[in-house]
């Protein structure tokens, strides 16, 4: 009773150091919501558009995944030959039949204008007119002949086009003109523009003349769709399967899953490290809090409170504060997801108008993780506290009884050792898959860090001195001052400083990796590639193998090479793999072959990295069976190469590609050429120019723009995750920004006197912001060391062909120490004013 | 002096020139090292007012040892708070040599402070992070100024602190910690020195070396200091005792005894 009294009374003594504490707490807690609101939103998101996609669908009959891949609704399968909709058809008990036909395509308008979208593709569809279709026709009417077509009301509108317009319309299997004879509309597409043809000219455009994609079975009054399946499946080829609708709906939400599951990992990773960097934050405060209250604990130890008593209500107060953060917190995680939902539709993102889902087990999550993160954190602090002898009420400048440094210092050792051991281990040692080995790492860096806090004790005192020497030197006794104050708790400051480390070092270590993936990027293009232009894909799908034809046919053009990326089973496992044009590869690409040749790819050869080769114990001349989507095929390794330039390590040739793959994945994702000798570079360029101008979703780049390019990309990545790691910065600042005002409230004595014998307020102000960028500098380069080993040890255990060149972001290093700086003088802005407008009389007879 | 007094009170508006004839037993020929006049001091407001200082007048002359006396609320360290620029006056004015503390901006305070006053604490004189000596060239250190090495050398020889220059103040007795506190108040050679109770917290040994080292600054190094104090057995060191009580000066010794201050105080009623 008078304990829970009493942890009231303490709290709303303490508000506003409450508050600040709260703030550490609630940001965590905010993020973690944010990551599980954010994927529960994009989950049911997707599981509506899937199931309104196979609203009408009860069965879909289409080719076995020969693969068997993961991905079953992204998987390339064979076409299925129209006759067996006829077949289907007949099969009773169903009620309608209709081929399914869906493309890449890109439209010129009646001026010759290439069609752009912000990114998204321009997918053709084969029309079907039934009143509960998933497109409208908002104006005109639907395709009925081979030459006509509906256009997507938007890009109507942004290009001025009209019914009865003619555009060219160009998709993996032919180009072709249609008239236009109508508007049609998906609704939210996300920036993608949806065209409509008549079901033949569609099957021209996806290079499927006669087939289908798959086929969409509606099933007659009265049977449901298992019962239809079943039906079906029995009628039905070898090589191809039914799947009912809802199987189909599920399957398309779990190739969604894949990447929301990723994007909510990525987000707890950062939700955990603001908490790990939060809790840093509170048990500082709780030590020093206590430690300012020792007298007070005294006197209750005195007047007979029982340790367990005090303990309990030190332990009372941290979850009282957990649970009204993890409150709070939970509300703020709901405006994080709606600020990053608006933020994603803001970018064309097309995050569908769905309201945001805030589940059960969100709550729950959210509360475990903010009350339990307090207590733990609390719980030495608490313990110490009920350690306060009766004594402690009659002395002055008491404390709490501190774990000796030199314990502590050895259990960081061992912490450290475990930690890094269990890194490097992650790093170099065969994991089974993905997960395990980010798991061990993670918690590898959870103890090196917890570790590097423990030790960090030690170094406190002799840094933070090192670090003030420059204050020392220019501002002599303020200076001296600050140097003196930054020193004289090792163990609050160290725990204040690693606070910072933790984000910091995250910071060094991806600009470790960034800037050396760009040293390795720069040292491949300089020597592993030989074009002179790059095209790319900018639609994320690819585009027709026509444009390597043209370029080809330009007499300003030498070697053309175009990659398309598929993928096939070897082993029983799945590899991606590219194809490229069977002769001049080499003239592309320095793949720096070891064995056979890259100049020539037979139709039956394949070339392989040496390591991916050695893995599997094939050598140059050996046999192998791959299964592609359309069938096993024996193949013969006909080249090993040690530089995996391209992004894989199995190369085929494009004839290959084109007999073992469907004909409508026939699509180029990049390529590159160099310019016949002799030819002007201008003129060179002004012929290519002509070329790609007439294909809109195709960039065209020199080397130096590539690279530029290429860089700027893992710059982008680079900056995402800086963005991300913000909050814990700011946290972590925050921090330092709490421990001073409570070291100025804990010294008011002391600053009182140094007033009264006549240091100026701007003197006082100076000395309060030189601790603060002491302590955050010390924070930042525990971080810096950190990062880098961090940021080496990955580099280090990255294969050549991803990593070859470690280059160690010197600059950025020396940015990131000034930004602490910088945000030592923000931190300490607050505290300074507070010192520096004490009123000196109170100070000096404050008790 | 008188024209002194009037150039420097011009600022204020009632700079009551006639009341500096009116001042205690200061001959002409003895410099005053601080002073006040008519020095009103009023805390709270309506119910609660507290009339802390009522018109005190006062002056401290140079190379003197004062002691300022009295009852707990007669007013006597709010008089030197104002006095040492520490607190500021209600009505009235003080000065320190020939500068109007009053008028002075926090800036110009706190120089005030640093480089013309001394300051001597009853307890927690001393910044825990610096060591002794840099604690008693804080003042010069605060200014960027140099100290003077000779005086310098004459104030550490004279508190008997020669090998204990380097310690921290935890590593320092209570009498020491103040030895380096008085050390520290004469330093920058101050105008005047402030003690506030400067032995209260100290043993009867240690008391009589701080006060002994206190009489010797003033009668060997010329120094002046004005201390508050309420043992008779302190002030019998001063020159002079000044008693306060309700805010006004009510008696006044010289060359007084801790008899004689004792009585007095029996007749204020202490």
């Amino acid at each position: 009773m008078i304990i829970g009294k009493l942890t009231l009374r303490s709290l709303r003594a303490r508000w506003i150091r409450f508050g600040l504490t709260s703030l550490a707490v609630i940001a965590g807690v905010g993020a973690v919501t944010a990551s599980f609101v954010l994927s529960d939103t994009l989950r049911k998101t997707f599981d509506a558009v899937a199931t309104n996609a196979t609203e009408n669908l009860d069965v879909l009959v289409r080719a076995v995944d020969t693969l068997e891949s993961d991905d079953a609704a992204g998987a390339a399968r064979a076409p299925v030959p129209e006759g067996l909709l006829d077949e289907l058809a007949a099969v009773d008990g169903v009620g309608r039949a209709e081929g399914n036909i869906q493309f890449l395509a890109s439209i010129t308008t009646p001026d010759g204008e290439a069609v752009r979208t912000t990114g998204a593709p321009i997918l053709g569809f084969g029309w079907v007119d039934r009143p509960d279709s998933v497109f409208e026709i908002t104006e005109g009417r639907g395709p009925t002949a081979p030459d006509e077509m509906a256009l997507d009301e938007n890009a109507a509108k942004t290009y001025d086009i009209a019914i009865g317009d003619t555009v060219t319309v160009r998709a993996v299997g032919q180009e072709g003109r249609f008239t236009v004879v109508g508007l049609d509309s998906f609704g939210e597409g996300g920036g993608a523009l949806f065209l409509l043809f008549e079901m033949s000219a569609a099957q021209q455009l996806a290079n499927l003349p006669g087939q289908y994609q798959a086929v969409s079975l509606e099933a007659a009054e009265g049977v449901n769709e298992v019962e239809l399946r079943d039906r079906v499946a029995a009628a039905l080829p070898e090589g191809f399967e039914a799947i009912t609708g809802s199987q189909f709906s599920q399957e398309f939400s779990e190739s969604f899953g894949q990447i929301i599951d990723i994007i909510r990992t990525v987000l707890l990773v950062f939700a955990f490290v603001i908490l790990f960097v939060a809790g840093f934050i509170i048990n500082v405060v709780f030590n020093t809090t206590l430690g300012q209250r020792v007298r007070e604990l005294g006197l209750l130890r005195a007047i007979g409170a029982r340790n367990g008593q005090i303990t309990r209500s030190v332990l009372a107060e941290s979850l009282l504060i957990g649970l009204i953060a993890s409150v709070i917190g939970t509300f703020m995680g709901i405006v994080f997801a709606w600020l990053l939902k608006a933020l994603i539709t803001s970018q064309g993102g097309g995050f569908p108008d769905t309201p945001l889902v805030l589940s059960g087990g969100t709550w729950i999550v959210a509360f475990v993780v903010g009350i339990g993160v307090t207590t733990l954190v609390s719980l030495v602090p608490a313990w110490r506290a009920g350690r306060v002898t009766p004594v402690a009420a009659m002395r002055d400048g008491g404390s709490l009884v501190g774990d000796s440094i030199k314990a502590r210092t050895i259990t960081g050792a061992v912490l450290a050792a475990i930690g890094l051991a269990a890194f490097l281990f992650a790093l170099f040692a065969d994991f089974d898959g993905t997960a395990p080995r980010l798991t061990t790492m993670g918690v590898g860096a959870l103890l090196l860090f917890l570790g590097a806090t423990a030790v960090s004790p030690v170094v406190a005192k002799p840094v933070a001195s090192a670090l003030s020497a420059p204050f020392v030197a220019i501002y002599g006794v303020t200076g001296k001052l600050a140097q003196g104050n930054a020193a004289r708790n090792p163990r609050r400051t160290a725990t204040t400083a690693s606070a910072l480390m933790v984000g910091v070092a995250l910071v060094a270590m991806v600009g470790v990796l960034g800037s050396s993936f760009k040293a390795t990027f720069s040292e491949q293009l300089k020597t592993g590639i030989a074009a002179d232009y790059f095209v790319t894909a900018e639609n994320f799908v690819g585009f027709t193998p026509e444009l390597a034809t043209q370029l080809d046919a330009l007499p300003e053009t030498d070697q053309v090479t175009t990659f398309r990326q598929g993928s096939v089973k070897i082993e029983g496992q799945t590899k991606s793999v590219q194809a490229a044009q069977p002769t001049g590869l080499d003239k592309v690409v320095n793949l720096d072959v070891r064995a056979g040749t890259a100049a020539e790819i037979p139709p039956d050869g394949i070339l392989v990295q040496d390591q991916a080769a050695e893995d599997l114990g094939l050598t140059i001349g050996s046999p192998l069976t791959a299964t592609f989507p359309l069938g096993e095929r024996e193949l013969q390794v006909t080249g090993l190469f040690h530089t995996a330039v391209t992004g894989s390590n199995w190369i085929i040739s494009q004839e290959l590609f084109e007999e073992a793959f469907p004909p409508d994945v026939q699509l180029d994702a990049f390529g590159g050429f160099t310019l016949a000798q002799g030819v002007d570079r201008a003129a060179g360029e002004a012929a290519v120019k002509q070329v790609t101008d007439g294909y809109p979703d195709v960039k065209l780049e020199d080397r130096a723009e590539f690279q530029e390019n290429q860089e700027k990309q893992i710059d982008q990545t680079a900056v995402i995750i800086y963005a991300l790691l913000l909050i814990a910065l700011v946290i972590a600042v925050l921090g330092i920004f709490i421990t001073l005002m409570l070291a100025v409230y804990e010294r008011t004595r002391e600053l009182g006197l140094l007033r009264a014998v006549g240091q100026q307020r701007r003197q006082t102000r100076r000395m309060i912001r030189i601790e603060s960028i002491v302590v955050s500098l010390f924070g930042a380069v525990l971080g810096v060391v950190l990062g880098l080993v961090f940021g080496l040890a990955i580099a280090a255990a990255l294969p050549a062909s991803v990593m070859s060149v470690i280059a160690v972001p010197y600059g950025q290093l020396v940015i990131i120490l000034v930004l602490a700086a910088i945000a030592g003088v923000v931190a300490g802005f607050i505290p300074a004013f507070q010192a520096s407008k004490l009123n000196v009389l109170d100070a000096i007879s404050y008790e | 002096m008188q024209n002194d007094a009037q150039h420097h009170a011009g600022a204020t508006a009632e700079a009551p020139s006639v009341s500096q004839m009116a001042m205690p037993p200061a001959p002409a020929t003895v410099e005053l090292a601080a002073r006040t006049d008519r020095a009103v001091k009023v805390y709270g407001t309506g119910e609660t007012q507290v009339l802390a200082l009522n018109e005190v007048t006062v002056g401290f002359e140079r190379g003197r040892f004062n002691a300022i006396m009295g009852p707990s609320g007669s007013g006597k360290s709010t008089l030197m708070h104002c006095m040492a620029g520490l607190d500021r006056l209600t009505a009235g004015a003080t000065f320190i040599g020939d500068v109007e503390v009053s008028g002075l901006s926090e800036k110009q305070l706190t120089e005030l402070r640093r480089d013309r006053v001394g300051f001597i604490f009853q307890a927690f004189n001393l910044i825990p992070t610096l060591n002794a000596i840099e604690n008693i060239t804080l003042p010069m250190d605060l200014a960027g100024r140099d100290p003077d090495k000779a005086w310098l050398d004459s104030v550490i020889t004279a508190v008997g602190l020669g090998n204990r220059l380097k310690h921290r103040p935890k590593e320092l007795s209570g009498g020491q910690q103040q030895r380096v506190a008085v050390a520290r108040a004469l330093a920058s050679r101050p105008e005047i020195i402030f003690a506030d109770e400067p032995t209260g917290n100290l043993d009867s040994r240690s008391s009589g070396e701080i006060l002994a080292f206190m009489r010797h600054a003033v009668s060997d190094l010329g120094q002046t200091i004005v201390m508050v104090t309420h043992d008779p057995n302190a002030a019998s060191h001063a020159d002079r005792v000044v008693f306060l009580g309700d805010g006004r000066i009510v008696h006044e010794l010289h060359a007084p005894t801790a008899e004689t201050i004792l009585t007095a105080m029996r007749a204020i009623g202490d």
